[in-house]
């Protein structure tokens, strides 16, 4: 139909400036090779078999050509479980920040749009979640669950969503005032399609530009959660987790915290990069 | 209106031509232009949206932005000297001293967050060293020349405290306050209502007796430039078409752009049941059409409009129009 | 002829402050008692200054915000006591096309989906969708437009062109009663004649009544068949438009009539130069609103507010002169 063609008139022009951008293409660069690595791990980690067989005789060996990153003191090939791992951190930064997006974003919308009484109890349940620093929050809440990866998800997104909320209903009150909105009042649209075809719509850029970066809080999130030991449990090889499990090795047995440390840096930076581009798109259209 | 005789030359521009730099290519939104203001005159320029008025204005007080703009040549000769041989500190003293400046928008030129004497003594003391006190009473005075009531009280209000008028008065008292040789209002009375425009025009016009100053008043209100102008410009695409003495050019618009806008307007004299509407749109200045600019969209147009640009030339007494066929006497 | 629309009395006033707990004590007086009527085919003009009060009527009509009291009737029937779906029946019939050409156009949705959004809400589709297209198709060239413009965004067309687009979603399901509220002040000398002759001929075509709100008396004059002037919320003058400007009663109009710049050939019967800013609709003066600017103020001026009289054939004024 001719709709597709402006879509896609207008996905050359985001395709356009994201090439323009040296660090949109480094991001974009360093998450694809997260991705595929994820997706292929079983065909590109060299020892699959050692990413949860434990060999104590081959404990705490350094790096070398068959163990590219060494082992660790259970004996297992840390090159391998970093990859394996990419699947928990991005398993959890999409389902994290898809939930968050979505509970905040129709918080919001209903909020902004009805107002109310309604409206004010969605905001006042917002400034409560707010009160609390964030990760305190998600650490009792993980607390009280239990520890595993499902639970840590649902406790970021529990706390994250607030900030998703906030900001729709924000924009959604200044969107109401727009004259857009008025002529389509005017021509008769009904609540249902104001809010899905015209709000919506227009207050979706700083909710995509927030979902990407967050999605690289979410992976140190989880790492956090990890690290302390109260989020994934051994022996899953999330990346928090095993930078915990070899800090008692530091610093003779260097490898086993600091290639986990580096490939959380990698997937981080590589989603801030990636976020900053979709910023300056949405901001230039 | 005061017919300004043969008074000696303010500023001369020549071959003004100002180039835009951007994501879809480069334009000339001023593509080599001559204007001349003389002592106590008021120059009108007029045109529509994207004829390069606004940018004329801004490039005669080099205040245009680089990047994406730069004025790439042409002369600007102010009282002998000529602007485009200035450093950046000359430049700042001759504006705000010598030549200043009023925007359509008053709200959006003055600070909300600063009272008006604030605002006001402030700007006064960057070319003048005066106390706070002085700047001040300085100030009040000026807001007395623009025949604000009260100044008094006008001085310790915020901009949005202020009506619209009132504000424009107090950007035209601060335009004043260096006894300037030349004001260049851009738009000044179009976001006002009929009877306080009517108001600011006639005290632009008695500052314009007491003062001295010359002006140039650019506005796409052909009405306003006819009661308050001497001598008017008139733009297209980046180029002047027109231009001489605001009776002679209004008495006949030879140029078939000029006189189809005359035509496009509803008048109060004549009813018409349609208004003779211009056909096409404002071209493109990335790809501007060759020769003369107009000629895609002028009933007049033969070839050699589409090979060759017209000079301006003359078409009566102080009357030169850029057009081939305005030679030849076509249009009644 | 019979009257379209009738309104009788409408009054609209906008508190300014108040919270959560308190009722705000100040209120903006936007319409104080309007009382007018149009006739099928007509075009009233309703001329004013700013805070008169002229943009509150128009959106008053299409219910976009709700009146303190008083009643339009549209044909026959008060709309202001419809329920939202009895309204709905016939919204289609009053439409608005907007000062802003740009802001009443969604930035996020192609022009084809705008154009096609009336039919999509009043379920117009029964005749199957290439019976939309066709009528899309028609619309856009009507006004002026061509299919290429279909695929873009509002922001890649000109401020005419957004117009004219605003003007084909107006007219999509052919309405009888337009309201314009300052169809042309944003838009180019040039292109304000194009979308003024284009607005004639659609309303000749489909024989549309039309408020035309505007601020520019020679826009007016050109529109109008009979024009309204509006101060401080209040009409003081009404009359046929040629005889209105052959015969202006009302010191405001006056005033107003002066204060517009003229050519050579448009001779002006007045000339008064008011003093002073306009007041503001906070704290109107008591009486006539207008008195305090007025040279012709008597006492009786100060204390009653005149009424709106026929003083010579369809020509009314509200004065004490």
């Amino acid at each position: 139909m001719s709709n597709r063609k402006a879509e896609i008139e207008q996905l050359k022009y985001a395709i356009f400036s994201l090439k323009k951008s040296p660090a949109a293409l480094i991001g974009i660069f360093m998450l694809t090779i997260v991705i595929v690595i994820a997706i292929f791990a079983p065909y590109i980690a060299p020892h699959p078999e050692k990413v949860y067989d434990i060999d104590i005789k081959r404990r705490l060996q350094p790096p070398s050509q068959e163990y590219i990153f060494g082992t660790d003191d259970h004996g297992r090939d840390v090159f391998s479980r970093i990859i394996f791992g990419s699947r928990i951190s991005l398993q959890v930064a999409v389902i994290v920040v898809s939930l968050a997006t979505l509970i905040g974003t129709t918080l919001g919308l209903v909020a902004g749009y009805y107002g109310g009484m309604l409206g004010n109890v969605i905001m006042r349940i917002t400034d409560a979640f707010l009160a609390f620093p964030p990760l305190v929050l998600a650490l009792c809440i993980q607390a009280a669950l239990g520890p595993s990866v499902s639970n840590t998800m649902i406790a970021l997104s529990l706390v994250w969503w607030t900030w998703y909320s906030r900001i729709v209903r924000g924009q959604v009150l200044s969107i109401k005032e727009e004259l857009y909105i008025e002529s389509a009042r005017t021509t008769g649209v009904r609540n249902f399609r104001m809010i899905f075809r015209h709000i919506l719509p227009n207050c979706i850029g700083p909710v995509l530009v927030q979902g990407s970066l967050q999605m690289g809080y979410a992976v140190i999130a989880t790492a956090s959660l990890g690290f302390l030991g109260i989020g994934a449990q051994e022996p899953l090889p999330e990346w928090g987790l095993m930078i915990a499990s070899g800090r008692e090795f530091l610093p003779n047995w260097w490898w086993i915290s600091t290639f986990p440390g580096l490939a959380i840096f990698w997937l981080v930076f590589g989603f801030c990069l990636l976020g900053d581009a979709i910023r300056d798109i949405y901001e230039r259209s | 209106m005061s017919k300004a005789s043969a008074n000696e030359s303010l500023l001369q521009v020549r071959g003004l031509r100002t180039r835009f730099y951007t994501y879809e290519g480069e334009f000339d939104a001023v593509s080599g232009i001559d204007l001349d203001i003389r002592k106590n005159e008021s120059v009108g320029l007029v045109g529509e949206t994207g004829c390069g008025k606004s940018v004329t204005a801004l490039s005669i007080m080099r205040l245009i932005q680089d990047p994406p703009g730069k004025i790439v040549s042409g002369f600007l000769v102010f009282k002998g000297e000529d602007l485009m041989s200035k450093s950046i500190g000359q430049m700042r003293a001759i504006r705000g001293a010598h030549i200043t400046m009023i925007f359509q928008k008053p709200m959006t030129s003055l600070n909300p967050t600063f009272r008006i004497g604030t605002q006001m003594a402030d700007i006064i003391s960057l070319h003048k060293q005066l106390g706070k006190k002085e700047a001040w009473a300085r100030s009040i005075e000026l807001l007395k020349n623009v025949r604000v009531a009260v100044p008094e009280n006008v001085v310790k209000r915020y901009p949005h405290e202020l009506s619209g008028g009132m504000r424009q008065r107090v950007m035209i008292a601060i335009a004043l306050s260096s006894n300037p040789d030349l004001i260049i209002a851009d738009e000044p009375t179009t976001a006002l209502d009929a009877t306080i425009q009517k108001q600011i025009l006639t005290l632009i016009d008695d500052l314009r007796q007491e003062f001295g100053f010359s002006m140039l008043f650019i506005s796409h209100d052909l009405r306003t430039i006819y009661n308050v102008c001497d001598r008017i410009y008139v733009m297209y695409a980046g180029k002047i078409v027109e231009f001489g003495d605001i009776e002679s050019v209004f008495e006949y618009p030879a140029h078939p752009y000029f006189s189809a806008l005359m035509n496009s307007l509803p008048k109060f004299d004549i009813k018409k049941d349609s208004l003779g509407a211009i056909p096409g749109t404002i071209p493109s200045l990335l790809n501007p059409p060759t020769g003369c600019r107009f000629h895609p969209r002028c009933p007049f147009a033969f070839e050699l409009c589409e090979r060759e640009t017209p000079n301006l030339r003359e078409v009566g007494k102080d009357h030169r129009v850029a057009c081939f066929r305005a030679m030849e006497g076509k249009n009644a | 002829m019979s009257d379209l629309i009738q309104v009788q009395d409408l009054k609209k006033h906008f508190p300014i402050g108040g919270g959560l707990f308190s009722k705000s004590k100040i209120k903006v007086i936007a319409a104080d008692g309007v009382t007018f009527s149009i006739k099928r085919g007509e075009t009233l003009g309703l001329v004013g200054e700013s805070g008169c009060g002229k943009t509150t009527i128009g959106r008053l009509l299409t219910r976009v915000i709700n009146a303190d009291s008083g009643k339009v009737l549209f044909e026959g029937r008060d709309i202001l006591l419809m329920s939202e779906s009895e309204f709905r029946s016939i919204q289609k019939n009053i439409q608005m096309i907007f000062q802003d050409p740009q802001a009443s156009l969604n930035p996020r949705m192609t022009i084809k989906a705008i154009i096609k959004e009336p039919f999509l809400v009043h379920r117009m589709y029964n005749k199957g969708r290439g019976h939309i297209d066709g009528e899309i198709n028609r619309l856009i060239k009507g006004v002026g437009l061509s299919p290429e413009h279909l695929n873009r965004y509002p922001r890649e067309l000109s401020g005419g062109q957004q117009q004219r687009v605003g003007i084909c979603k107006a007219i999509a399901l052919n309405p009888k009663f337009l309201i314009l509220d300052e169809p042309t002040s944003s838009l180019d000398v040039s292109v304000q004649a194009q979308i003024l002759n284009t607005l004639k001929i659609i309303q000749r075509e489909m024989n549309l009544t039309y408020l035309f709100i505007s601020h520019d008396l020679s826009v007016i004059k050109h529109m109008s068949n009979r024009i309204g002037v509006m101060y401080l919320g209040h009409l003081v003058e009404m009359a046929p438009a040629d005889e209105l400007f052959e015969n202006i009663l009302h010191p405001y109009t006056q005033a107003l009539f002066s204060a517009i710049p003229t050519f050579r050939n448009e001779v002006r019967r007045f000339n008064l130069i008011l003093q002073g800013d306009v007041p503001s609709p906070l704290k109107p003066p008591e009486g006539c609103r207008f008195h305090p600017r007025c040279p012709q103020c008597r006492k009786v001026c100060e204390t009653e507010m005149p009424a709106l009289v026929e003083v010579a054939e369809h020509h009314f004024v509200r004065c004490h002169l």
